[in-house]
């Protein structure tokens, strides 16, 4: 019954898909904060936001839907970095057995100094929904990120700006198309906060603020509230030697909390 | 002449420059009065209509008077000033401690989370000089060394009122003059006195001049008893659960309001005629560290009365609006008894604190529930207990507090939160609360979103951020859901608000600052369905507003504010106000004043907007702009003679389009409504 209510607000509200890239708990707790802030799970918000990595790393990453139990997602990521370039890959499922999404994306990055990267990914998605079949899209996401200073930044991206579809008959979904403009405020070594301004063709525009707090070395606290829809989402990150571990969740009036899990290292 | 001896007379000769200055602007500043606009308007976004807030003034006013001294302070005494977080507050004391007592008052902006507004608002409100206190209480010294206050107000709508027109029936019986009479005694902070007189509009001279007395004698500082109070008074403990009476801040732009500042036992000195207690109550010192404050309150209420099932009178609601008008409502008048009686424990230790409260309270006659299904967990009865606990610890740059309480009939209900101050620029606030729907209590002024503080769960998380001297940040979420009906509400509803607030000061004569306010809460459909639904309530709030001060005799201020309001699948409602403020105060001189001219237009009251109006000293509103029209007012400030003061407004409302205002006994033919006031004070 939930999945049925589940499939209506999927399929009836908006004929896009989940908007949503998974962008890890780190930037989920700060409000899905991804336009200006230095993550591995940047590669799936602002791929320029990966230039900040000296070593190869990687992460793994489980959410649960507290909507139902079947509901799930699981993405990993990884990204390499030779000097000033950066080449990483992506991969996320989302779904329950009979509705799946699956993402695969490849990027490529490149700092210009100190101040300046650029990044690109390249997704190939697939849709699999049970007696309906299967379809399949590509999609291309854009980012930049500028450091004015070690304090401030200011970044952009764009997922899906010529907005792709589906190639299938069948499925009359599309892919996504979001416009972002965000900037980030470290305020301390200790205290970062960031923001972005997000449109999603044919959605409002949303507003989200995020920050983070390292509380000690090993711990990191983090909230967020994004305004449209409304959300408030909290989340922690442990940091120890090479080992990161992240948890998060957040929690829409309609959708209820959505706790999810990373494990990261760095190489 | 050594080098070394060449420079400390230097800056002997600079410092001595610096006193002389000091006193010299001192002296300039003595007689203004605080400007509580920037202050309040910073604090709260909109309050009540027509609260009296003169002691928030008057407090500000003495203080600026008689500033604290910071090096002798406790923290009861600060927590008097609206705008210092209580983070601050005890940052302040830890810095105390470990630093010693400050030299300047400038050494304020090396405190954790003194950033250089709040200084500044500081400013005129301490010293770090050891003025000497006079302090012994002798007969001698109360006559001489008392100060006294007199204020007298007259106000009164021009227009003629559809309620003093000779109706038959209900109708006002009284005259249409406001008159306000309030006297103030003070012997240096450890005795005063206070009477209050109150005549509202259309109210009667029954026999008395007023319809409504209030007065107290207050002692404090008399070795074991810290604070007594003999008359009305008020009680604010912990988090406003409990035991809170009068008005408290809540949620605002300074997101660190919603801790709320307790200031325990207090005389009362407004003119609102029911938030009070009257009677007697104490705060004495136990042991070290350990406070109690017994309490003893008699009052007679307002109340709507009725018949129950064996005959007795009945009421469901108390009247809280004072007012004794109409025969109806001077039939109502004094009708219900109430007898309050319990105490409150206290204990402090350097950065902890925490307290107890128990009181029972007990009616002349029983409350019944409304047959309205959303009033069915209402209180019913005579008799109400109350229990409360409440804490606050200071952990490193952390402020934790909370208060839990329990009604006796009824639930319980918990408030628990945080601030933290994240680095020096960036301060954060997070609470959760969750009130009972059968939670009782006559004194609850905790922090909600209903009017009520019941029914009622929510999370808030704020951010304050100064990253300089120029800019200032603040947002807040408040996300709530209220698990029963509520008034128009036939369903459990949600909803959340978004406040975020941009402030730009590049000097210090020019300020420009940008707010946006977003509600979306849910009520009862308009449309006329078989069964009722609930639509989602979306108002939202664009300010843009700028003040300069073009040279030290004249201010200017200018706002643009734009409401939306949006029920349901309905079209927007759009609002917009437009104004211009002119602030005229030239030091020395014997008149000053201030004049607003706006333009407001708004489809309905759906979309109306609320703006901060000037007035005479200690009577103040958050004005109300609805329909469409001009309002324009001007004040005065006339010095008479040293210690006589004037002050006279005139302020109207010129509607268009419309042939009447105001609704029932308020109705008034036309398209104007203009009132007068005029006050006389005078310090001796």
């Amino acid at each position: 019954m939930k999945i049925l209510c589940f499939l209506v607000v999927v399929f009836l509200s908006t004929p896009y898909l989940h908007a949503q890239n998974n962008l890890g708990p780190r930037l989920s707790a700060m409000a899905d904060n991804g336009a200006a802030v230095n993550d591995i799970w940047a590669i799936q918000a602002n791929p320029a936001g990966i230039t900040f990595l000296d070593h190869p790393a990687i992460s793994l990453n489980y959410i649960k839907h507290l909507l139902s139990e079947e509901i799930s997602s699981q993405s990993i990521v990884g990204v390499i970095p030779f000097k000033n370039n950066y080449v990483g890959a992506s991969f996320q499922r989302y779904g329950f057995s009979v509705y799946n999404e699956n993402k695969i994306g490849f990027t490529y990055a490149k700092s210009f100094g100190e101040k300046l990267s650029l990044g690109l990914n390249g997704n190939y998605h697939q849709l699999k929904i049970d007696h309906y079949g299967a379809s399949t899209g590509f999609s291309i996401d854009f980012g930049v990120l500028y450091h004015f200073d070690s304090h401030f930044s200011i970044g952009a991206f764009t997922n899906n700006p010529s907005e792709q579809k589906f190639n299938s008959q069948l499925i009359s979904a599309k892919i996504p198309a979001s416009f972002n403009l965000g900037a980030s405020y470290l305020a301390t070594n200790k205290v970062l906060i960031a923001t972005t301004v997000t449109k999603i063709v044919n959605q409002s525009i949303d507003v989200k603020l995020g920050i983070e707090y390292k509380m000690v070395d090993l711990l990191s606290l983090r909230g967020g509230i994004s305004s449209k829809p409304f959300k408030q989402s909290v989340g922690f990150g442990l940091n120890y030697k090479k080992f990161l571990m992240d948890m998060a969740t957040n929690y829409d009036a309609n959708l209820g909390y959505a706790p999810q899990i990373a494990i990261g290292y760095a190489f | 002449m050594h080098p070394k001896l060449q420079l400390a007379m230097r800056f002997r000769m600079l410092t001595t420059l610096f006193v002389l200055m000091g006193f010299i602007s001192n002296a300039q500043i003595l007689e203004q009065e605080p400007d509580v606009k920037d202050i309040l308007e910073s604090i709260a976004d909109n309050l009540p209509d027509d609260y009296d807030f003169s002691e928030l003034i008057d407090i500000l006013t003495r203080y600026r008077k008689h500033p604290i001294n910071l090096n002798k302070t406790s923290p009861e005494e600060l927590k008097t000033l609206v705008f210092l977080s209580p983070l601050q507050i005890s940052n302040f004391f830890s810095h105390i401690k470990e630093s010693g007592n400050l030299a300047d008052v400038l050494e304020l902006q090396s405190i954790d989370g003194f950033d250089t507004k709040t200084v500044q608002s500081l400013l005129p409100f301490v010293t770090t000089s050891n003025i000497t206190e006079y302090e012994k209480l002798s007969l001698r010294n109360i006559i001489h060394l008392g100060e006294n206050d007199l204020i007298m107000r007259f106000a009164q709508t021009l227009q003629k009122q559809k309620g003093f027109t000779d109706l038959p029936g209900n109708r006002y019986l009284g005259s249409p003059e406001r008159f306000q009479t309030r006297y103030r005694y003070h012997y240096s902070t450890i005795l005063s006195a206070a009477i209050t007189l109150d005549k509202d509009a259309g109210e009667k001279f029954i026999g008395k001049p007023f319809d409504f007395y209030s007065g107290n004698i207050a002692l404090s500082k008399l070795g074991k008893v810290k604070k007594l109070v003999i008359g009305d008074y008020t009680m604010q403990f912990g988090q406003g659960l409990t035991l809170w009476s009068g008005f408290s801040f809540g949620k605002g732009p300074d997101v660190t309001s919603v801790a709320k500042k307790d200031l325990g036992l207090r005389p009362y000195n407004s003119t609102n005629e029911y938030s009070f207690l009257r009677g007697t109550s104490a705060t004495i010192n136990l042991l070290n560290g350990f406070d109690i404050t017994p309490f003893i309150s008699f009052r007679k209420l307002d109340a709507s009365q009725d018949i129950g099932i064996n005959g007795e009178l009945v009421q469901s609601t108390i009247n809280q609006t004072g007012l004794h008008r109409t025969p109806t409502e001077i039939k109502n008048k004094n009708n219900l008894t109430q007898q309050i009686y319990g105490t409150a424990i206290q204990y402090h230790e350097n950065e902890f604190s925490v307290g107890a409260i128990a009181y029972q309270s007990k009616y002349g006659n029983s409350f019944i529930t409304q047959t309205a299904p959303y009033d069915k967990f209402s209180f019913t009865g005579n008799s109400l207990t109350n229990y409360g606990i409440y804490y606050n610890y200071t952990y490193r740059n952390m402020y934790l507090y909370g208060e839990g309480g329990k009604s006796f009939p009824g639930g319980f209900a918990y408030i628990n939160g945080a601030l933290i101050s994240l680095s020096p620029t960036v301060s954060a606030a997070v609470t959760y609360r969750n009130y009972a729907k059968d939670y009782h209590n006559f004194f609850n002024q905790a922090v909600s979103e209903s009017s009520e503080p019941v029914n009622e769960k929510g999370i808030y998380t704020g951010l304050n951020i100064n990253p300089n001297k120029q800019w200032a940040f603040s947002i807040y979420g408040d996300y709530f859901r209220f698990p029963w009906l509520k008034y128009r509400v036939d369903a459990p509803s949600k909803g959340y608000e978004i406040l975020s607030q941009v402030a730009y000061l590049p000097n210090k004569i020019f300020k420009v600052l940008l707010r946006y306010k977003t509600e979306n809460k849910q009520q009862n459909t308009d449309l006329d369905v078989p069964i009722t639904f609930i639509d989602d309530v979306k108002k939202e709030g664009y300010r843009f507003e700028c003040s300069w001060q073009a040279n030290p005799k004249w201010g200017f201020q200018n706002r643009i504010e734009v409401s939306q309001y949006k029920k349901g699948d309905a079209n927007a409602e759009f609002g917009y106000l437009l104004y211009q403020d002119i602030d005229y105060s030239p030091l020395f001189s014997k008149i000053s004043g201030n004049l607003r001219i706006a333009y407001f237009n708004t489809p309905s009251y759906n979309s109306r907007i609320y703006a901060y109006e000037d007035d005479v000293l200690y009577s103040f509103a958050f004005g109300m702009y609805s329909g469409k029209g001009f309002r324009t007012y001007l004040n005065m400030k006339y010095t008479l003679a040293k210690k006589l003061n004037l002050w006279a407004r005139y302020a109207m409302f010129h509607y268009q389009h419309v042939t009447t205002i105001g609704t029932y006994l308020d109705q008034i033919e036309g398209n104007k409504k203009s009132e007068v006031k005029i006050q006389l004070r005078y310090q001796f």
